[in-house]
């Protein structure tokens, strides 16, 4: 395995100064890798994204890209530095085209060209193609889930954070949104991932993390996570699925 | 439950939507436009074609002047989402800014253009020294419009300090009228016009096309979102206050060289006209805010056909708000979705 | 002793003084009077405020000299504070004088200042006020005998506009109205309707505005419409630098059939009201009566002073100096109240005439505590119950290369 293109070292975050949602959390994602974070509501899954993004401060502990301490820097930096985020919700511009949307993505990377790149999303996702000149806010859920991540891709980011990527999406997006993200990964992009259907997640990623209070509870590899009894009657809702 | 019916009926209603929203906004202008021409016949039938064509060229005078001093404001309302009560003060340093830099010695093309820099400059010393700091402190919405309304207040009366509250005026001939037939346009005004215009062009464009513009757009549609987008979400402040002052300076200007005559409270008497506009074109919409100052312009001077010109605001207000009871989003407003 | 050391001391002191006052008499005593000057140094009516100023201190100046050729102990200042055409403003100016010790207040400029001035403090203080605003309105305003005017109220204007254009355009001709919509304007729109009907005229049009506005070009279209024999212009400096504006792009508009009302009136047209928009135009104006040795002396007085050239009304504002200044010294006292109770007894009908030639004299009378006559630079005062003077003279002028030029007077009561 190669050195870990994300990592936390011990993170304390929280939104205001008197209360912390991540008391401690160490997690590594290696090059190459889907890695999926599971928990319970309130386990402080999704703020651990946003600390990595720099949308939510960390008040202790360490968070680096490819060895680079990002903590303290704010998100449009952090994102120059290659890490992607995409929102769970409101995750793309409504007001703009979808075209301007991925344009948007593009900003942070003045030496790239927007042709080739378009080009490049409208391969993997051609649904976006049919639909460039039309508003983000007439887009289908699965089709906004689509141009997030596009947009977020724009910019060839190392890593990309996909927070809850199948929320409230019908099965038949559910499928295809997996697959996206399988073929995502095998462009060459690492991915760190949080969510609820927390056994089709763990069952495609390379590894997996449980937190519960802020805190690591388990961890392993993706699909043996998922199958752990442990893991699944504490933090999956039991077996079915 | 069956999944694939939900899918498509959703889809579909979607694809409605998509093509309801697509039409809506042209068909507000175009219902817009052909209620007023309506109107346009009926007084020109019922006051004779002159009266009416001349009450509506200074409708277009009367519009330019707020729609272009809107601009700014619906720029700094759509994008920084701040009711920027200081915005007609900034007209006034604008007017201010060139007397200054005409007693200075410079000549007026130059102190006028050096006062639109200098108006720029203004209003990005406010959000360095008020806005960014009270966002940082998280201020709410209150304090921000309070403060707004302080700003003003300091600005106005620094200008009252230094050049005192006495009639200004920047010595313009507006006079000076072109006939078309019967029909006259003053000089001057028609400047203000074609100024508005090319203002509200430029800025609709810059909006549409360039890449600050798309910026400031995508800020005003999520700011959160731009700025996990990777934009520089502080330049674009920077930026949308830069554009925001500098037009208030040009149209504080053009307003006083076009009115020939003025005081450190222009701003203040403007600033309802101003608001009304903004609102009534759709908040942040370049084309909206002169379109909105031309319709109040219009309603205005068409109606000093009917009354008596001393109720002639009132007029143009109820009609303001009967406009908005039909269209709560303004002309080119549109309504956000699913949020 | 002065009326502030008065309002700084405890009921002792007070009773102590007036015993000292009204016991001892005021000879005795050295009086410092100060003269407030509410000016209209800001605003829309902008241009009076300077000319007004220099009246006043003129007032002074006449006063302390007579006074020291009098022998008599009392000496005249003058304070002054800004107006600025706006209510609230001007009572917070009128506290401003109180504080400096001002014992009457010459001004305010307009009707709502002068109503604001007069229930905010002056009269509960019992300060007389001299208002420069010529509204009927002030006619009707309780008032506790404090408002004396020294310029005719707004009917007898009304008066003074029709003889003019009858004497320049004719009787039984057109006019339109146009008028800023305030109290002024809308009172003497209303007079000169009926006075000018009652000649046999006609009026094509009454256009008001709101002063507000950013453009008048509609409203300058509807005065011009009829094409009228004359034009009535009841408006402020700062508004008319953009209605007359308007006027001259209607291009169907000549100044010559202007008609201005008082408040229009001023030796030199400011600068930013276009030239074209009152070239040749006439009005009228509160006048004083030309010819006489008080009227010589006063031109005289004022042209030696240097500054601002002489405007209409500084006569009706020098003389309420004098008046406020003789009543004082026949009070002997320069307490608010005891001014305000002499002001009719040193402009008493049938009492020795004094005029700003022998005011020494009127000083040494007015000590004796007898009524005296004191007959203005603008003329004879009688004042109604109202305060109100009860004939007035108007100069009809005209502005000729931008300087105002007097044609006429005319008499009106």
């Amino acid at each position: 395995m190669t050195s870990a293109v994300l990592e936390t070292t011990v993170l304390v975050a929280g939104y205001v100064p008197q209360v912390d949602i991540l008391n401690g959390v160490s997690i590594s994602v290696a090059q190459d890798e889907i890695v999926t974070v599971v928990g319970p509501n309130g386990a402080g899954k999704s703020t651990l994204l946003k600390a990595l993004i720099g949308l939510v401060p960390a008040k202790s502990g360490r968070v680096a890209l490819q060895g680079l301490d990002i903590s303290g820097l704010p998100p449009s930096a952090i994102v120059r530095h290659g890490l992607g985020y995409v929102p769970q919700r409101e995750n793309v511009f409504e007001t703009l085209p979808v075209e301007e949307n991925l344009e948007i993505g593009l900003k942070p990377r003045g030496d790239l060209k927007l042709g080739p790149r378009l080009d490049a999303m409208y391969a993997l996702f051609p649904r976006l193609f049919e639909r460039r000149q039309q508003l983000a806010g007439n887009l289908s859920g699965g089709e906004r889930q689509m141009l997030a991540m596009a947009r977020a891709l724009m910019p060839e980011p190392k890593a990309l954070l996909l927070d809850e990527p199948t929320a409230g999406l019908a099965p038949r997006f559910v499928d295809l949104m997996f697959d996206q993200v399988a073929s995502i990964n095998r462009s060459g992009v690492t991915i760190l991932m949080v969510e609820q259907n927390a056994t089709r997640a763990l069952a495609m990623s390379h590894r997996g993390y449980v937190l519960d209070l802020g805190r690591n509870a388990y961890e392993g590899e993706g699909p043996a996570l998922a199958r752990d009894p442990k893991v699944a009657e504490l933090y999956l809702g039991g077996f079915h699925g | 439950m069956s999944a694939t019916p939900t899918v498509r009926a959703s889809a579909a209603e979607d694809d409605a939507s998509a093509v309801r929203s697509r039409l809506a906004s042209p068909s507000r202008l175009t219902v817009l436009v052909a209620v007023m021409a309506v109107v346009f016949c009926l007084l020109a039938a019922l006051f004779g074609l002159v009266p009416t064509a001349q009450a509506t060229i200074n409708g277009f005078v009367a519009g330019s002047y707020t729609g272009l001093g809107a601009i700014g404001l619906t720029l700094v309302l759509g994008i920084l989402k701040l009711v920027n009560f200081a915005h007609g003060d900034l007209l006034v340093a604008g007017a201010y800014f060139t007397i200054l830099f005409a007693w200075l010695g410079l000549p007026l093309p130059l102190a006028m253009l050096g006062a639109m820099v200098a108006t720029a400059a203004l209003a990005l010393v406010t959000e360095k020294i008020v806005w960014q700091p009270l966002r940082q402190a998280k201020a709410g919405t209150l304090q921000l419009f309070l403060s707004a309304i302080g700003l003003g207040l300091v600005i106005r009366f620094s200008v009252q300090f230094f050049a005192g509250s006495q009639v200004r005026t920047l010595g313009a001939n507006v006079v000076d009228s072109i006939a078309l037939g019967p029909l006259r346009l003053g000089t001057l005004q028609a400047v203000a016009l074609l100024v508005g215009l090319a203002a509200m062009l430029l800025v609709g464009l810059a909006l549409r096309f360039t890449g600050i513009g798309k910026e400031m757009r995508a800020f005003a549609d999520n700011r959160a979102l731009a700025e996990v987008s990777g934009i520089d979400t502080q330049h674009v402040i920077n930026m949308t206050w830069i554009v925001s002052g500098f037009l208030a300076g040009l149209a504080g200007i053009l307003y006083a060289t076009a009115i020939g005559s003025f005081n450190p409270n222009f701003g203040l008497t403007l600033l309802l006209s101003l608001f009304a506009a903004t609102v009534l074109g759709g908040i942040g919409n370049a084309y909206g805010a002169l379109v909105g100052g031309l319709v109040i312009g219009l309603s205005q001077e068409w109606s000093t056909l009917m009354f008596n010109a001393r109720w002639k605001p009132a007029v143009g207000f109820a009609l303001l708000i009967l406009m908005l009871l039909f269209m709560p989003q303004g002309i080119f407003g549109r309504k956000k979705r699913g949020s | 002793m002065s009326w502030r050391i008065e309002r700084l001391g405890g009921w002792a002191a007070v009773s102590a003084i007036a015993f000292v006052v009204s016991g001892h008499g005021a000879s005795a005593e050295s009086l410092d009077l100060k003269i407030g000057a509410l000016l209209e140094a800001s605003g829309p009516l902008s241009e009076i405020g300077p000319p007004a100023e220099k009246a006043t201190n003129l007032a002074a100046e006449v006063a302390n000299k007579a006074a020291k050729d009098a022998g008599a102990t009392i000496k005249v200042g003058v304070v002054t504070a800004d107006a600025q055409g706006d209510p609230q403003a001007a009572l917070s100016a009128a506290r401003t004088l109180v504080d400096k010790g001002a014992s009457c207040i010459l001004g305010p400029g307009t009707t709502p200042e002068s109503i604001s001035v007069l229930n905010g403090i002056t009269m509960q203080r019992k300060i007389t006020l001299w208002p420069l605003a010529s509204s009927t309105r002030l006619r009707t305003v309780k008032d506790d005998g404090t408002i004396y005017r020294t310029v005719a109220a707004d009917d007898l204007q009304s008066k003074a506009l029709v003889q003019a254009i009858e004497n320049h355009v004719g009787k039984g001709k057109s006019v339109a109205i146009v008028f800023r919509n305030e109290p002024y304007g809308d009172a003497l729109s209303k007079s000169f309707t009926t006075d000018w009907k009652a000649t046999g005229g006609t009026i094509t049009t009454t256009v008001s505005f709101d002063p507000q506005q950013q453009s008048f070009d509609s409203e300058a279209g509807q005065v011009v419409a009829d094409n009228p024999d004359a034009y009535v212009v009841i408006d402020y400096p700062e508004t008319y630098a953009k209605f007359g504006a308007a006027l001259v792009r209607t291009g169907k508009f000549d100044a010559k059939k202007v008609f201005v009302a008082d408040a229009l009136s001023f030796a030199n047209v400011p600068e930013n009201i276009p030239a074209e928009a009152l070239e040749g135009a006439y009005g009228v104006a509160g006048g004083s009566p030309t010819g006489t040795e008080t009227y010589k002396l006063f031109n005289k007085l004022w042209d030696e002073a240097g500054g601002v050239a002489n405007a209409s009304y500084t006569a009706n504002t020098f003389d309420a100096g004098i008046l406020c200044f003789l009543a004082a010294v026949q009070a002997g006292s320069t307490e608010p109240g005891a001014i305000r109770d002499k002001i009719r007894s040193v402009t008493q009908d049938g009492a020795p005439q004094f005029t700003i030639a022998n005011l020494s004299e009127a000083v040494k009378a007015a000590e004796t505590g007898k009524p005296i006559d004191y007959v203005g630079v603008s003329g004879l005062f009688r004042f109604k119950d109202n305060g109100d003077p009860s004939t007035s003279l108007y100069d009809v002028f005209q502005y000729k290369g931008g300087k105002q030029v007097k044609v006429e007077q005319v008499n009106v009561k």
